[in-house]
């Protein structure tokens, strides 16, 4: 009562005054629903009869003013403001010398706009945000699919935020870089659950997830951002409910498959490969390969492609049970996830449980407890590797073998005791590999957060301490038992144990502040941050255990310890941090924040632990400006930050201290025993720092038609430099010892992000349709100032095929290739391919051999004709969203793309090639180049490879691994009326339904740098769900 | 500012486990760990279990054995440098040689050691400086360039790329030096107790003395005068001496490459081998998959030309390579030898001995093999050098010097070993045939002796084998084939290329190997 009292003479106050300077006044105050002047709404008065047309809009205390308005009746006011439904008041006159005067209240319209964004140490209002803050949409639709992990959720739905799945392994989730890649070293992206940095959490609670993609809005988390950036996740928390307790149940189950599968030759075509490739050799084809004399290894009886894959299921029930009222509320869940892969026995499983618990004191005193817990199972597998990798083994085995022998034991590439066996090569039987892995591989996270939170300390001020503690425990088994069966033997059964103890802590403690004065908005904010993180663990490893039983896979039963050093270590990883933000604004139309952040790390060299890391942002948002007045536009604000964050993660613990490599020789002694040896491994920088990136990001953000269509623009220039790597030029092998790490280095990544959504209406069909795209280019900005001074990087393919370097101008991870010109199709061709001195330039080729580009045109093929051919990096994401709802039916689509993607298909090196051991090969190799088919261009057989045709890293190997997959489609139902007060909503889904691309392999998104060994695909997922509350 | 510091110091927390650098010379214990540091790549596929050898199979004694496009690449003197068979030993055998140095500089001032420690240690890193050096500057250094090189001697040492030298002759130089200073330092061999066995010792040092005089005299024929003397250390003083007194002259031969005799008198450097690590060349020759008993890698395979090399009466032949139908035990049963894999229709025989333990053919049974197939040691240590090769060193440097008559004593010592008559005044050509029979399929690489003697004709003479009509049969009949064409290698090819990255890395420092 008093407030209005005050208002009303403020208001009389005012209006006196103007109508005494000002005659025919048109003037009102606005206000919203609680009696605040509102700032910042438009209003119009217009006059059909005399063509009076003016707009202003409220100033700080919601009064507006208009003067020397003509005399007549007819007026209207139109009165808009963001965030609230307008208003149109008509029927006013206005007399000589008089006055009209009005008081209107908008109702608010609770908008998107007005949405609360987490941000780092704190929230903000998502029309204020001053820098590059994106939220992840569609969360409800992500959350039903078939996907088990934040970063498949996210893939393609954020622009400039790039996500690539390691194939289909159930185990490793897939790589998230934000706005290219910066780091020579891993880039990590920092994920913070409810503003605990790396809490373990369920992905089915994840309530909001916001990305940091500038710097200067992960600066706040300094060098622990990772040069990659920062992810906020909020999960779901306890709430009073109204009516008792409240249980929800939701879940989804779905079938995996694998597609795309490559297949083998067939024995018969085997054979007649192996036979050709000798003659063309101009060897004597062996003797296995010989129907009479071998006719064995002639029949097909296996098809191990398809033995070693399944159909894999997958499917999560979360439980939760939530009750409470305003002062104390409490939410409890129970978790069970089993993601099975597509390759037989492998698996991620997860058990979890849940605590949440709110008490409120007082109004201004608030605690939080949360508790949780997960236990994790998981299986893999390898096959990255060139020699044993599981799909490749599939690809290698003759299927002449077969998958057990008639004991029921594993089968080798032939009968035991066959003659021939060697002709095969060292094939390893891949449903052995994958079934004889049976380690007991368990993790318990235990995450505990109290959070206690003081308000209005004085007016403005509050205060939050929070402590976190995480508890892991890791304990590994493997027995690996022998391998007699023929191809790859290992006579040696070996037993290992590993485990690791952690625990991390982290205390913070954070102060806000907030005064409003006039029209000015002040913020501050500092924290102080304490951390530890601490391992303990120990390998050993037993071996000759004569019963294979699982009974007796103890150490008691080894025979043999000797050559097997156990490892220890404990290791402690420290670091104190001081955080400091002010913000303020002005009117509602500027906006400054500044951060600073200062970590101190242990891991770094006495005398060079401290940085600073600071970000600024900048706002300015048109449309609250008083002469920018255009109805349909909601939102209009430019924006321009810049900051720096820094990447602690890519320096190793206790670098300040130099340490000795224990390693061990066999060289001293009768017998050849294990004797430790100590020698220092690598040169040491003490001044080294951590990477840091700076990133400029101009944006704008606009909202139109009453905010049914948004959209967000952003131009960023992100440099990392600093870039910590091994120290390549000026340190040759030959110095013996390996390289320091030096801070050397710049890497820059630019490029521009669009996002744009519209929500609209048709009859009774609501849509939403929202699409993202982005372009990266990223480029390697310095190396050391030596214009000839390159990157060089060790990834190869069965240690020869190394595809990788990097030059200034050209991006990280370049590809740096021979430039293949097709297939010499006649000896005459390769004749006639001569150098300036007349000789020939591939003097090894024959007809059906590559055609090498001699680049330098020195007349030879060295490394001296490479040339840099791109990256795996895309140059262009995209994704694209559409929702419909139709009463309780809705239909989502989620398609998602990369373009300018180049992959490494190393994979045909071991598959097509004639030459390499005698493995099975890929049955594409049947369309081989002969005289007979000399479109071809796959390589002539041989067994003889004097052209280097397949050790040359080459572009034919380069291929395009741009797609586009319909990624998701999901079909619900929510019934209307479902028991009560209870609710029930029923979907299907599918996942990665199609793919769209030009790659041979079997999936584009092979993860790594683009060096493709046989990655298999992420899995097409079929499912179904059902989540009910009551 | 307080608070700031306290935090400064609360974060400084110190490493457990691994020792500090700052005490690796400090102690007896301590220094042995160190110069074990030495020795730990001996023990690399990298260097002496198989990839240095890559280089050697460019002879005309073996083919690579099973398709695989880098070795064939080396064989054929079309590689890059980028094969990692050579790129890696290259890296492996630098590891070694700056340890060597740290080694060197670290005993100077080692704390708490006797003196005899200190002088045997110091003697050890001399001598594994010079022995890595030796194989790095004799595959890879050439008369107008030799390897890179920088001793811890050198004021500019750590603080700039090791420079390439002048001449390979300066890096042979330098190997010397390291060598003679070894062989001074060093106690001899027979002063080891078992447990010290494989460390270097005096005649290791005074051998590889020998042999960097002998490559070192195709650019200066002066040093050819320097070697018999040494020899004659290597007999006199060292006690080093052909294993002999056996039953017959076969088996004379025989027991130099058995187990029991991994310490012989006639030993003078080896990979010191047993079943948990050691070489691994005797399972990288053995029969691809070990007739499916064992995993043998089935990679270097004898010519023709090398067996024919052989006099008919010659026991040398059966005991370094196997032909269809010799008899031989494997796993403890007897079994004549035949291979369907093998594309020359030869095995290397000199390394069998450790593959006939065990009863029933069970490689689990052996005690002597490593059960781990992807390492597949044995107790068979690996002869990089036995005292036979400073004999015939000796008789080259006599040859060589004109003293062909004097040469006729250490070369007849080697033949009337094995029963085979005297050669009265012996010519280089008596001298080739004999290196080539007596070390066949050893470390001492026939390719350099080819390279050095300027055979260029014998190296690119297209090579041989037997094809035989029943390759399951021990007792088929045969067929002569080709199974290595011609090769076109020139003198202008003598030293291997070197990895183009260790080029580009060196920032212009470096140059690629003249001829490549």
């Amino acid at each position: 009562m008093n407030k209005l009292f005050m208002g009303l003479f403020l208001l009389a106050f005012a209006l006196r005054g103007m109508a005494q300077t000002n005659p025919n006044t048109a003037t009102g105050v606005i206000r919203n629903e609680n009696g605040e002047g509102l700032e910042g709404a438009v209003v119009r008065l217009l006059n059909s009869a005399n063509g009076f047309n003016q707009s202003t809009s409220s100033n700080d205390k919601g009064i507006f003013t208009f003067t020397k308005v003509p005399v007549g009746g007819g007026y209207q006011f139109i009165i808009t403001h963001v965030g609230y439904a307008g208003d149109t008041l008509t029927g006013y006159e206005m007399k000589e010398n008089g006055r009209i005067s009005l008081s209107v209240i908008l109702q608010n319209k609770n908008t998107s706009l007005d949405r609360v964004v987490v941000i780092g140490y704190g929230s903000m209002r998502k029309k204020d945000l001053s820098a590059a803050v994106s939220e992840v949409p569609n969360m409800d639709q992500i959350k039903e699919r078939p996907v088990v992990n934040v970063e498949n959720m996210i893939q393609g739905q954020v622009a400039g935020v790039t996500v690539v799945a390691d194939g289909g392994h159930p185990d490793k989730a897939p790589s998230v870089v934000i706005r290219g890649k910066g780091s020579r070293g891993d880039e990590n992206v920092l994920y913070v659950v409810d503003g605990v940095p790396n809490a373990p959490y369920n992905p089915a609670d994840v309530v909001s997830i916001t990305v940091l993609k500038d710097a200067a809005s992960a600066a706040i988390y300094g060098a622990f951002s990772g040069s990659a950036g920062v992810i906020l996740i909020t999960t779901r928390q306890a709430r009073a409910t109204k009516d008792g307790p409240s249980v929800d149940y939701t879940a989804f189950a779905g079938a995996k498959t694998a597609w795309r599968l490559p297949q083998s030759l067939t024995a018969d075509k085997t054979a007649q490969v192996a036979n050709l490739a000798a003659k063309k050799a101009g060897q004597q084809p062996l003797d296995g390969w010989d129907a009479t004399k071998n006719p064995y290894d002639q029949v097909t009886r296996t098809d191990w492609i398809h033995s070693i894959f399944r159909t894999g299921l997958v499917h999560r029930h979360t439980i939760a049970v939530n009750s409470g009222t305003d002062k104390f509320s409490t939410l409890f869940e129970g978790r069970y996830e089993d993601n099975e892969g597509t390759l037989l026995n492998t698996y991620n499983k997860n058990i979890s449980g849940r605590m949440n618990a709110n008490y409120v004191f007082s109004p201004h005193v608030k605690f939080k407890q949360d508790v949780f817990v997960n236990n994790n199972d998981n299986r893999g597998t390898a096959t990255d590797n060139g020699y044993s990798g599981t799909i490749l083994s599939g690809i290698y085995m003759p299927r002449s073998a077969t998958v057990y022998y008639s004991d029921g034991s594993f089968g080798g590439v032939g009968p035991i005791g066959s003659q021939y066996n060697g002709i095969h090569g060292d094939a390893i039987n891949p449903v052995a590999t994958l079934l004889r892995n049976q380690p007991y591989n368990k993790r318990t996270d235990i995450q505990s957060i109290s959070e206690l939170k003081v308000t209005n300390i004085i007016p403005g001020l509050s205060f939050v301490t929070r402590f976190s503690y995480k508890s892991v425990n890791w304990l590994y088994k493997d027995f690996e038992p022998k391998r007699p069966e023929p191809g790859k033997p290992n006579n040696q059964n070996t037993l290992t144990y590993k485990t690791d103890r952690e625990h991390y802590w982290i205390w913070e403690n954070t102060a806000n502040y907030e005064h409003r004065f006039g029209r000015h908005s002040l913020g501050a904010m500092a924290s102080t941050t304490s951390q530890e993180d601490w391992h303990m663990g120990f390998t050993a490893s037993g071996k000759t255990i004569d019963n294979e039983a699982t009974w007796a896979q103890f150490f008691v039963n080894a025979a043999d310890f000797s050559g097997m050093q156990p490892t220890d270590y404990e290791t402690k990883d420290r670091n104190v941090s001081y955080v400091g933000r002010l913000s303020y604004s002005w009117a509602d139309r500027y906006f400054l924040t500044g951060s600073y952040r200062y970590d101190i790390a242990g891991r770094l060299a006495a005398g060079y632990r401290g940085k600073g890391l600071p970000g600024v942002t900048a706002a300015w948002k048109i449309s609250s400006e008083p002469f920018f007045n255009v109805a349909p536009v909601d939102l209009l604000k430019i924006r321009a930050s810049w900051g720096r964050i820094g990447n602690l993660g890519s320096i190793g613990l206790y670098y300040g201290y130099l340490t000795l490599k224990l390693d061990n020789s066999y060289q001293v002694g009768n017998g050849s025993p294990y004797s430790p040896a100590l020698y220092m491994e690598n040169a040491v920088t003490p001044s080294l720092s951590w990477e840091t990136s700076e990133q400029k990001d101009l944006g704008l953000d606009v909202s139109l038609l009453g905010e049914r269509l948004n959209f967000t623009f952003d131009y960023f220039d992100k440099l990392t430099y600093d870039l910590i790597q091994q120290q390549f030029t000026n340190w040759p092998n030959t110095m013996g010892i390996g390289a320091p790490l030096v801070n050397q280095g710049k890497i820059r990544n630019t490029g521009f992000e669009f996002s744009g959504s519209w929500r609209g209406k048709a009859g009774r069909v609501d849509y939403e349709v929202g699409g993202n795209l982005a372009t990266l280019k990223n480029r390697v900005d310095y190396i050391d100032g030596n214009a000839k001074s390159v990157w060089t990087f060790t990834d190869a393919w069965r240690g020869t095929l190394v595809p990788f370097q990097s030059v200034v101008g050209q991006p990280y991870y370049s590809y740096w290739l021979v430039k293949t010109a097709g297939i010499f199709q006649t000896q005459k061709e390769v004749d006639d391919y001569v150098g300036p001195t007349g000789s020939k330039i591939q003097p090894g080729a024959r007809p059906g051999d590559l055609k090498f580009v001699d680049q330098n045109k020195d007349g030879k093929i060295t490394d001296a004709d490479k040339v840099y051919m791109g990256s795996s990096a895309p140059k262009f994401t995209y994704g694209f969203t559409a929702n419909v709802r139709y009463h309780g039916f809705d239909l989502s689509v989620f398609m998602q793309g990369v373009s300018g993607v180049k992959l490494f298909h190393a994979f045909k090196e071991s598959t097509l090639n004639g030459a390499e051991q005698g493995y099975n090969r890929w049955d594409k190799i049947l369309d081989a180049w002969s005289t007979t088919n000399t479109h071809s261009n796959i390589p002539i057989i041989s067994a003889n490879d004097p052209n280097n045709n397949f050790q040359t890293a080459s572009d034919w190997y380069l291929e395009d691994g741009g797609y586009l997959r319909v990624k998701s489609l999901i079909i619900g139902y929510t019934f209307p009326r479902f028991i009560k007060k209870s609710s029930l909503r029923v979907y299907i889904s599918g996942d990665n339904l199609f793919t769209f691309t030009k790659y041979s392999g079997m999936d584009p998104e092979v993860g790594g740098n683009g060096l493709d060994g046989g990655q298999f695909p992420v899995s097409r997922v079929y499912s179904g769900g059902v989540k009910i509350s009551l | 500012m307080l608070f700031s510091s306290c935090s400064k110091n609360w974060v400084d927390t110190k490493p457990n486990g691994n020792p500090s650098t700052a005490n690796l010379w400090d102690g007896e214990t301590n220094v042995e760990k160190g110069i074990n540091g030495l020795y730990v790549s001996m023990a690399y596929e990298n260097t002496w279990g198989r990839n240095l050898f890559w280089m050697q199979n460019a002879s005309d004694d073996l083919i690579v054995g099973r398709p695989k496009a880098d070795g064939e690449n080396i064989k054929n003197f079309v590689c890059t440098g980028h094969e990692g068979y050579m790129a890696g030993a290259w890296n492996d055998l630098y590891g070694t040689l700056t340890k060597a140095n740290e080694a060197i500089s670290g005993l100077q001032n080692a704390k708490n050691i006797s003196s005899d420690l200190k002088n045997r240690s110091l003697g050890e890193a001399y001598f594994m400086r010079g022995f890595v050096h030796f194989w790095i500057a004799y595959l890879w250094g050439h008369k107008d360039q030799g390897v890179p090189y920088d001793g811890v001697e050198n004021a500019e040492y750590g603080k700039r790329i090791p420079p390439q030298l002048k001449s390979v002759t300066d890096n042979y130089t330098q190997i010397a030096s390291d060598m003679q200073k070894a062989a001074d330092l060093l106690p001899l061999f027979s002063a080891y107790s078992s447990a010290d066995q494989g460390r270097a010792h005096k005649a290791a040092a005074l051998g590889y003395l020998v042999k960097t005089y002998a490559y070192w005299a195709q650019y200066d024929a002066g040093k050819w005068a320097l070697i018999p003397a040494i020899c004659d250390r290597i007999k006199n003083e060292c006690g080093r001496a052909l294993i002999t007194g056996q039953a017959t002259p076969a088996d004379n031969y025989k027991a130099v490459f058995k187990i029991a005799n991994n310490w012989s008198p006639e030993y003078i450097w080896s990979v010191n081998s047993g079943t948990l690590g050691g070489s691994e060349f005797m399972g990288v020759v053995l029969e691809n998959t070990g007739w499916g008993l064992y995993n043998g890698w089935g990679y270097f395979q004898p010519t023709e030309e090398l067996y024919d090399e052989y006099e008919a009466t010659d026991p040398r032949r059966e005991a370094t390579i196997l032909n269809f139908g010799d008899q031989f035990t494997y796993f403890g049963q007897s079994r004549n030898y035949y291979s369907t894999n093998s594309l020359s229709g030869f095995q290397i025989n000199k390394y069998m001995e450790p593959y006939s333990y065990g009863t029933n053919g069970n490689s689990g049974t052996n005690p002597n093999i490593n059960q781990n197939g992807d390492y597949p040691t044995t107790s068979l240590n690996l002869p990089l050098m036995r005292y036979a090769e400073i004999l015939l060193f000796k008789a080259e440097a006599l040859i060589m010097q004109g003293k062909n008559a004097d040469a006729a004593v250490p070369l007849n010592e080697v033949r009337a070993r094995v029963g085979l008559a005297p050669v009265a005044v012996p010519t280089m050509a008596d001298l080739k045939h004999e290196r080539r029979c007596e070390l066949a399929c050893e470390w001492t690489d026939r390719c350099m002796d080819l390279k050095r003697w300027g055979d260029v004709e014998v190296i690119n003479a297209p090579l041989h084998g037997r094809s035989h009509k029943v390759k399951t049969h021990p007792f088929s009949g045969s067929d002569p084939v080709q199974v290595w064409p011609a090769r076109s290698y020139s003198p202008t090819k003598i030293a291997w290329p070197i990895n183009p990255d260790v080029i580009s890395s060196s920032n212009g420092v470096y140059k690629q190997t003249p001829g490549w």
